[in-house]
C-alpha cells in the first residue's frame, strides 16, 4: 500500500484575544486586550494509506478542524511538513485541490436559492470536468444517493438530510482522490445516517477514494472503518485499529439486577455498585476480572432474592468516554 | 465561460426574491436621488462653488456614482469579504481549483445597484450636455479614462478593506472614512477642501485622478498644469498595484491564522 | 415590568461595548466627515453668514451632528429586522412582553450606548479646533437646557420613526430595503444630508410641517442660538406632539402586523 497522506511534525499556533472576567471586564476589554498563544497542534505525525477510510476522532477543540483545514490547504501550519498525493497542500493550491473533495458538516457549498443541479453545473465548470465524465459521475451519484427528485429544487427547500446528500454529491463531482468529511452525519435522522454511511462505503469501494472523516458519532466509525486516529489537546494519542481499543474494554460488563423486594443497603463482593434504587441495582465488574455468570449468580443469591438480571458490554460511546477520561481529555 | 455562469446563477438567485430585489433597487435609487437633491438644493441657494457650476459638479457626481455603482455591483465579493470569512465561505473558495480573485468576482453580483449605474450614466449625460466644453478627441479620451480610473481606484480601496478584515473583523466602519468619505468628498471640486484633505485624496488615495483633475482639464480651469491633469487618470490606476499586493499578503496571512 | 426593560437596555449597552475597534473607528469617521463638511459648506457660504446662519454656527451644527450621529438616523435593530425577515419572530410571541416596547427599548439602548461611547471625544476634540472649525459653547444656559430636552425628545422621535421601518419590514420582509428608504427620507427632510439652514427658505418652510427636523435640527439650532428661546419652546411642544403621534401610529401598525403574522403562522 502506498502512503497518500503524510503528516510530519506539524505544529500550529494561534494567537487569540483573552477575555477578562469580573466586574469591570467589559470595560477593561474595551480598552486593552490581552492575547495568549494557543497550541492547536503539537508535533502531529501520522500517515494514511491510499484507499483507506480513517476516522479522526477527539473531543471538541482537540484540533480536528485545524488538521482538516491544513490537509485541505486552507491553513498553513506554523512548522512541519505535510505531503498529500505528492503535493504540499498550501503550496500550488490550485493544482492540489483538484484532487480533494471537502464536506464541512454544517456549511453548504451549494447556492441557497437556485436549483441544486445549477450549482452542480457551476462546479462542473469550476473543476473543468469533461461533459461525458460529468454525465457518468452524476449518473452514478444519482443512483447511489437517490438524488433525482432533489436536483431541480432550490437548496433552501431541502431537509437537512437531503442537503447532506447533495453536499456529498457536490464534493465528489470531480472524482477526488481524497475526500475530507467534517462531521457528515451531524443532525441527520437514522435513515439518512445509514444511507450516508452506505454511500461513503460505496464510493470508497468503486473509486478507491481515500476518506478521512471526523465525527462524534462512534456508530459512524463502527459502520465504516476499523482505523482511527485519536487526537486530544493537539496531540495524536492513538493511531491504530478500533478493535484493539474495544478489546481493551471488552472485559468490562455492566450488570443490572432486579430484586424481589427493596433492600436498604447492597454490598457484593468483587463487584462495584454503580447505582441503586429500591429494588433495582447496577453493578460493574472490577478491573481485570472476567465476568462469569454462574459465579455472579452464586455470589448474589447468597444474600439477596433476585428476579431478573441482564449483562451488557460497554457501548461504543461509553468506550470513547472511557478513552477520553483515560487521557484526561474531558472538559472540566 | 465560468463567469457567465456565475452571472446567470446570481440572476436566478435574485429573481427568487423579487420584492426584496425591487425594494433594494428602489432604496438604492432613493439614496442616490436624495444625495443629488441635496447638492441641487445647495446650488439653488449658492449658484457656484469655487467657480464651478451645478452642471460641472453634476459631472463629478456622475463619474463618482457610475464608477462606484459599477464596482459595487461586480466586485461585491470583495465588499462581502468579512462575511465570507465569518461564514467559512472563504475556506470553501480556497479548496477550489480556480484563482481566488476570479471566484471573488463571481461570489456576489449585486443587481440591486444596476439602477444606480443607469442613473449615474443619465446624470453624466445631462451634465455633459450642459457643461461649457469644446469637445475634441483628447477630451473624450480623458473623460473615458476618468471612468475607468474611477472603477480601478474604488476596486483598489475594496481590496484594502477586504485585506484589513483579515486582521480585524470589526473594523469595517473605519473603511467608511476611505470609501464613503471619498465618494462624498468627490461630489464637489476637490480644491474647496482643506489642503491636507486635498493632498490625502490626491497622493495617498488618488480620488482626484478620476474626477477633479480630468474635469479641470475638460473645463480648462485650475492651477495644475494641463498635461498633468490629462494623464492623471492613468497615474491613478497605478494605485491598484500596492493594493493588490496588500490583499494577497493578507490572504496569505489568513491561511496562516485561520479564523 | 420595569426591570425587563432595564435589563434589555443593559444588554444592548454591553453588546455595544464589545466592539472597541468599531467605536474608535466610528469616532475617527465622524471626525473626518465633520472636517469635510465644514470645508464644503464654507466654500459654498464664502461670505460670513447666510440669513443669520454664520460659519461658526455652521461648524457647531456639523459637530453636534457628528457627535450625536447615532441619535439622528432612524434604522432598525439588527436582530429585530433579521428575525422578522426569516420568520423567527414568532418565538417572541411566547414571551410575556409587549413587542413594540421591547423593540423600542432595544433600539433606544443600542442608539444610546453607541452615542454615549462616542460623543465625548468628538465634542472635546471639536472644541479645541481653530475658531472657524470649532464647536462653540452653547449661546446661553437656558439654550443649553432646552438643547438637552429637545435632544432627548429628538432621540425618542428617531426611535419612534424607526418603528415604522419595523412595520414595513413585516410588510416587505426586506429589512435592508425598508430601513434604507425610511432613513434616506428622514435624513434628507431632517437636515442630516444638507443642514436645513442652508436650504432655500421655501423648502425650509415646508420642512417645518414634517416631523423629521425635530429629531436633530431643532436641538442643534437651539444650541447655536439660531432659534430663539421662545421659538424653541414652541417647537419643543410641536416635537412632543409629533413624538406622541408617531408612537401611537407605530403601535397601531405593529399591533396590526403582529396580528396578521399570528394568523398566517409566521
Amino acid at each position: 500500500m502506498t502512503k497518500i497522506i503524510e503528516f510530519k511534525n506539524i505544529c500550529k499556533e494561534f494567537k487569540i484575544p483573552e477575555k477578562r472576567t469580573g466586574k469591570w471586564s467589559t470595560f477593561l476589554n474595551f480598552f486593552k486586550r490581552k492575547y495568549k498563544i494557543i497550541n492547536a497542534l503539537k508535533n502531529v505525525n501520522f500517515s494514511i494509506d491510499e484507499g483507506d477510510i480513517v476516522g479522526y476522532i477527539g473531543p471538541n477543540g482537540a484540533g480536528k478542524s485545524t488538521t482538516i483545514k491544513i490537509m485541505s490547504g486552507i491553513l498553513t501550519p506554523t512548522t512541519g511538513e505535510c505531503i498529500i498525493d505528492g503535493y504540499t497542500p498550501w503550496k500550488n493550491r490550485k493544482e492540489y485541490v483538484k484532487n480533494i473533495g471537502v464536506v464541512f458538516g454544517q456549511r453548504s457549498q451549494l447556492w441557497w436559492d437556485v436549483p441544486v443541479i445549477d450549482s452542480f453545473e457551476l462546479l462542473k465548470d469550476i473543476y473543468k470536468i469533461k461533459d461525458d465524465e460529468y454525465k457518468d459521475t452524476l449518473k452514478l451519484l444519482n443512483e447511489a444517493l437517490d438524488l433525482e427528485q432533489l436536483l431541480p429544487r432550490p437548496l433552501r427547500q431541502l431537509s437537512l438530510g437531503q442537503k447532506m446528500k447533495c453536499e456529498l454529491a457536490a464534493s465528489l463531482l470531480h472524482r477526488p482522490k481524497i475526500l475530507f468529511l467534517d462531521e457528515p452525519t451531524i443532525g441527520l435522522d437514522a435513515v439518512t445516517k445509514l444511507a450516508v454511511r452506505d454511500f461513503i462505503k460505496y464510493i470508497n469501494k468503486v473509486w478507491h477514494t481515500t476518506i478521512i472523516l471526523t465525527t462524534h458519532d462512534m456508530n459512524d466509525i463502527e459502520a465504516l472503518t476499523n482505523k482511527i486516529i485519536l487526537i486530544g489537546k493537539g496531540q495524536i494519542l492513538y493511531n491504530g485499529s478500533f478493535d484493539t481499543i474495544k478489546n481493551k474494554y471488552a472485559n468490562e460488563k455492566i450488570i443490572q439486577v432486579e430484586f424481589a423486594k427493596p433492600y436498604e443497603k447492597i454490598l457484593l463482593n468483587g463487584y462495584e455498585l454503580i447505582s441503586h434504587d429500591k429494588n433495582v441495582a447496577v453493578f460493574k465488574t472490577k478491573k481485570d476480572t472476567e465476568f462469569h455468570t454462574k459465579a455472579f449468580i452464586n455470589e448474589i443469591s447468597k444474600e439477596y432474592d433476585i428476579i431478573d438480571f441482564s449483562v451488557n458490554s460497554l457501548s461504543v460511546d461509553e468506550i470513547l468516554a472511557r478513552l477520553y477520561k483515560e487521557y484526561e481529555l474531558q472538559e472540566k | 465561460m465560468l463567469y457567465k455562469k456565475y452571472i446567470k446563477m446570481h440572476i436566478k438567485s435574485s429573481l427568487e426574491y423579487k420584492t426584496n430585489m425591487f425594494l433594494l433597487s428602489f432604496a438604492q435609487i432613493l439614496v442616490f436621488v436624495a444625495e443629488v437633491l441635496g447638492i441641487w438644493l445647495l446650488f439653488q441657494r449658492f449658484d457656484t462653488v469655487a467657480g464651478w457650476t451645478f452642471y460641472d459638479s453634476l459631472l463629478l457626481v456622475g463619474i463618482v456614482m457610475t464608477t462606484f455603482a459599477v464596482t459595487e455591483t461586480f466586485a461585491r465579493g470583495y465588499d462581502e469579504f468579512p462575511n465570507l470569512i465569518k461564514t467559512g465561505t472563504l475556506d470553501r473558495l480556497l479548496v477550489r481549483p480556480v484563482s481566488i480573485h476570479y471566484q471573488l468576482f463571481g461570489a456576489k453580483i449585486e443587481f440591486s445597484k444596476l439602477g444606480r449605474i443607469i442613473l449615474g450614466i443619465i446624470l453624466s449625460v445631462i451634465a455633459i450636455i450642459n457643461i461649457n466644453v469644446e469637445w475634441n478627441m483628447l477630451k473624450i479620451l480623458v473623460l473615458i479614462s476618468a471612468y475607468v480610473c474611477g472603477c480601478v481606484v474604488i476596486f483598489s480601496l475594496m481590496l484594502v478593506a477586504a485585506g484589513i478584515s483579515v486582521y480585524t473583523i470589526e473594523n469595517l466602519e473605519f473603511i467608511n472614512i476611505i470609501t464613503n468619505g471619498s465618494k462624498e468628498l468627490a461630489y464637489y471640486p476637490l480644491n474647496i477642501y482643506n489642503k491636507w484633505l486635498t493632498r490625502i485624496f490626491t497622493f495617498i488615495i488618488p480620488v482626484a485622478c478620476f474626477n477633479y483633475l480630468p474635469l479641470s482639464f475638460l473645463l480648462g480651469t485650475g492651477s495644475i498644469p494641463m498635461w498633468l491633469c490629462a494623464i492623471s487618470p492613468l497615474l491613478g490606476m497605478l494605485f491598484l498595484i500596492p493594493c493588490l499586493i496588500f490583499f494577497n499578503c493578507s490572504l496569505r496571512r489568513y491561511q496562516g491564522t485561520g479564523t | 415590568m420595569k426591570n425587563t426593560y432595564v435589563s434589555i437596555f443593559k444588554m444592548e449597552f454591553k453588546g455595544e461595548l464589545q466592539y472597541r475597534a468599531k467605536a474608535i473607528s466610528g469616532i475617527a469617521t465622524q471626525f473626518f466627515w465633520g472636517i469635510m463638511y465644514i470645508c464644503l459648506y464654507m466654500a459654498f457660504m464664502s461670505s460670513d453668514s447666510v440669513d443669520g446662519f454664520t460659519i461658526t454656527q455652521m461648524a457647531s451644527y456639523i459637530w453636534l451632528g457628528q457627535s450625536f450621529f447615532a441619535l439622528r438616523f432612524p434604522g432598525i435593530h439588527k436582530s429585530a429586522g433579521y428575525e422578522i425577515a426569516n420568520g423567527n419572530v414568532c418565538y417572541k410571541f411566547t414571551r410575556p412582553i409587549n413587542l413594540y416596547n421591547q423593540w423600542f427599548t432595544e433600539y433606544l439602548g443600542e442608539k444610546l450606548a453607541s452615542t454615549l461611547l462616542r460623543f465625548l471625544p468628538i465634542i472635546v476634540i471639536a472644541s479645541l479646533l481653530p475658531t472657524n472649525y470649532a464647536l462653540s459653547m452653547p449661546v446661553n444656559f437656558t439654550a443649553f437646557i432646552l438643547f438637552i430636552i429637545s435632544l432627548i425628545i429628538g432621540g425618542l422621535l428617531c426611535v419612534s420613526i424607526s418603528m415604522f421601518s419595523i412595520y414595513l419590514t413585516f410588510v416587505t420582509l426586506s429589512p435592508k430595503g425598508t430601513t434604507t428608504i425610511v432613513a434616506t427620507i428622514a435624513n434628507l427632510l431632517g437636515g442630516a444630508i444638507i443642514p436645513i439652514p442652508l436650504m432655500p427658505s421655501a423648502i425650509q418652510n415646508v420642512l417645518n410641517f414634517l416631523p423629521f427636523r425635530y429629531i436633530s435640527d431643532l436641538p442643534f439650532r437651539i444650541y447655536i442660538g439660531n432659534i430663539s428661546i421662545t421659538h424653541g419652546l414652541i417647537q419643543i411642544g410641536i416635537s412632543l406632539i409629533w413624538l406622541l403621534i408617531t408612537i401611537v401610529i407605530g403601535k397601531l401598525l405593529i399591533k396590526n402586523a403582529l396580528k396578521k403574522t399570528i394568523i398566517q403562522g409566521g
